[in-house]
């Protein structure tokens, strides 16, 4: 079992040092697709949250219980894990619309658009088996479920934060009088890599 | 702005108080010219050619980019608003001075074009166009901005040492101070004696680090002109100084060491890439102090400040949306 200093770095080395979006460039759709609205990004961001939460600890089990004791999981972890996740999220979504409208209007509607995105299979992977996805953060030769957690929550995290700090950034970038041909989605591509350079400087913190 | 903009932006119309003022870009701009004046004139004259090249070219790109850009752009010209050359400036200051002239026109034009124009100039640019100009050319020519001695340096330290060795050698008093650190302290470097160097005469660093006290005179002037707020060098002053304090070294070498006292006072308090409420400043300020502090002990590089800046310049608009003022005589929806 890790210390609480060793999991506190997991959690900062996931979600800042590593940033999922702007340091490993993964799940840039939903990046660049709910960015336009403050709002909308709230929602998405606590979406992503709670799916890669649930999918990394059920692909951890699955992992752990079934595949890695059978000796299937080095070919089969990837329709697994999609199936997992998917039917997963979609059944919480099912269960979420009939139980909590309110939940469901704050973040259940973002849910089928992450069910299978990439930044959650490639996290919820890497928590069940580190080194499948290069992520650049050393995890070591397997995690235990409370570590994959931490690593989980962190990652997520960092989605959140850099995904609603570029959507206050857009909302900026909506009354500057930018060039006409970068309207819109070109200068979102170009403030994105802006961001992206600061957290170059970030790289290699704390020798994460 | 450009009037063709203005043509295609309508008018806001406020209510009252509408606060007239005599306060221009031009003439803030000017201000903050004047406030970097001492520093870097002691520069010039105490690298002497290198210096003077180095503000030439750094100038000078930023200066013809902008003035493309707007003439090819078909816009007004905005060369007068003076923050072109604020930008080169702050820009030659940051940089080693004897880095290769291809790099410094490089981060000048990066600064200027991609850094500001292309947002719709000034006014609009999410980040500092300088600190974007230098972050560029670190990451694309690290090799050759890389701190190793010699390498762009005007001169390189030698240090007598204690602990078995005649000396040490470093490129700034930084790096040795890093390299003094992750031996565990074996070279004996003696920070309390670097302050004399370090306030008044530092040829070991970029042209903003010949002189601290001159850059806290300039500081001073636009603190006490009010063209910058306190909170923001505050901030930052404060927290780089308590962390490392907290992290075991001496604060007031940090603070007057490396880039600190340039982007506390001249490159964070931008007021465009900055927040614009009062506790969203003070947030921003301690932020750019931790993430400084941070990088310089636990980060990759011996320095942090243009990254620590540029981030923070990231989430300047969150802080703000954070920090937003309560709006009185509004009745919160669903509250």
């Amino acid at each position: 079992m890790s210390t609480v200093g060793q999991l506190a770095l997991l959690f900062i080395g996931a979600a800042l040092i590593n940033n999922i979006l702007l340091t490993r460039f993964i799940g840039l759709c939903p990046f660049f697709g709910v960015s336009g609205n403050f709002e909308t990004s709230l929602g998405m961001s606590l979406a992503v949250v709670f799916v890669m939460t649930l999918a990394s600890t059920s692909t951890w089990v699955v992992w752990t219980f079934l595949l890695e004791p059978l000796g299937v999981g080095e070919f089969l972890y990837i329709p697994a894990f999609i199936l997992i996740i998917a039917s997963l999220v979609q059944f919480v979504e099912m269960y979420m619309r009939k139980v909590s409208p309110v939940l469901y209007r704050a973040m259940g509607i973002y849910l089928p658009l992450i069910t299978t995105n990439c930044a959650v299979l490639a996290t919820a992977t890497e928590a069940a088996k580190p080194g499948f996805f290069k992520m650049n953060i050393d995890l070591g030769a397997s995690l235990g479920l409370g570590e994959a957690l931490i690593y989980t929550l962190g990652v997520s995290a960092g989605f959140g934060f850099a995904l609603i700090s570029f959507a206050a950034l857009r909302e900026r970038l909506d009354i500057a009088p930018v060039p006409k041909v970068m309207k819109g989605n070109p200068m979102a591509f170009i403030t994105a890599g802006l961001l992206s350079l600061a957290y170059v400087g970030i790289a290699g913190w704390f020798g994460l | 702005m450009s009037p063709e903009m203005t043509a295609e932006r309508k008018p806001v119309v406020t209510g009252s108080p509408q606060i007239s003022s005599t306060t221009t870009c031009s003439g803030i701009m000017l201000w903050v010219v004047i406030a970097l004046a001492p520093a870097a004139v002691w520069a010039c004259i105490s690298m002497g050619l290198p210096a003077i090249r180095m503000f030439a070219l750094a100038a000078g790109s930023t200066l013809i980019t902008e003035g493309a850009w707007n003439a090819i752009a078909k816009k007004r010209q905005t060369l007068t608003d003076g923050s072109a050359l604020v930008t080169g400036v702050l820009l030659a200051m940051s940089m080693p001075p004897m880095t290769p002239w291809w790099i410094t026109v490089a981060a000048g034009f990066i600064a200027i074009a991609l850094g500001k124009m292309i947002f719709g100039g000034l006014g609009f640019n999410l980040f500092n166009p300088a600190l974007v100009g230098r972050a560029f050319v670190l990451v694309s020519w690290a090799g050759v901005m890389a701190s190793a001695p010699g390498r762009g340096w005007f001169k390189t330290l030698d240090i007598a040492a204690t602990g078995g060795y005649d000396a040490i050698t470093g490129a700034t008093r930084l790096a040795v101070a890093a390299a003094d650190r992750a031996a565990g302290g074996a070279y004996g470097f003696d920070l309390a004696a670097q302050y004399q160097p370090l306030l008044w005469r530092n040829l070991e660093g970029s042209l903003g680090e010949v002189s601290a006290a001159l850059l806290i005179l300039g500081g001073m002037v636009l603190l006490f002109k009010g063209i910058i707020d306190w909170r923001i060098p505050a901030g930052y002053i404060g927290a780089m100084g308590l962390l490392s304090w907290a992290f075991g070294s001496d604060p007031i070498f940090n603070i007057i060491a490396g880039g600190v006292l340039l982007g506390a006072f001249f490159m964070a308090t931008d007021y465009v890439s900055s927040p614009m409420a009062k506790n969203a400043r003070l947030a921003y300020g301690i932020g750019c102090g931790v993430l400084n502090a941070v990088g310089r002990f636990y980060g990759s590089m011996p320095e942090a400040t243009t990254f620590a800046i540029l981030f923070m310049n990231g989430i300047a608009p969150l802080l703000d949306r954070v920090f937003r003022p309560r709006v009185f005589g509004w009745v919160k929806r669903n509250g």
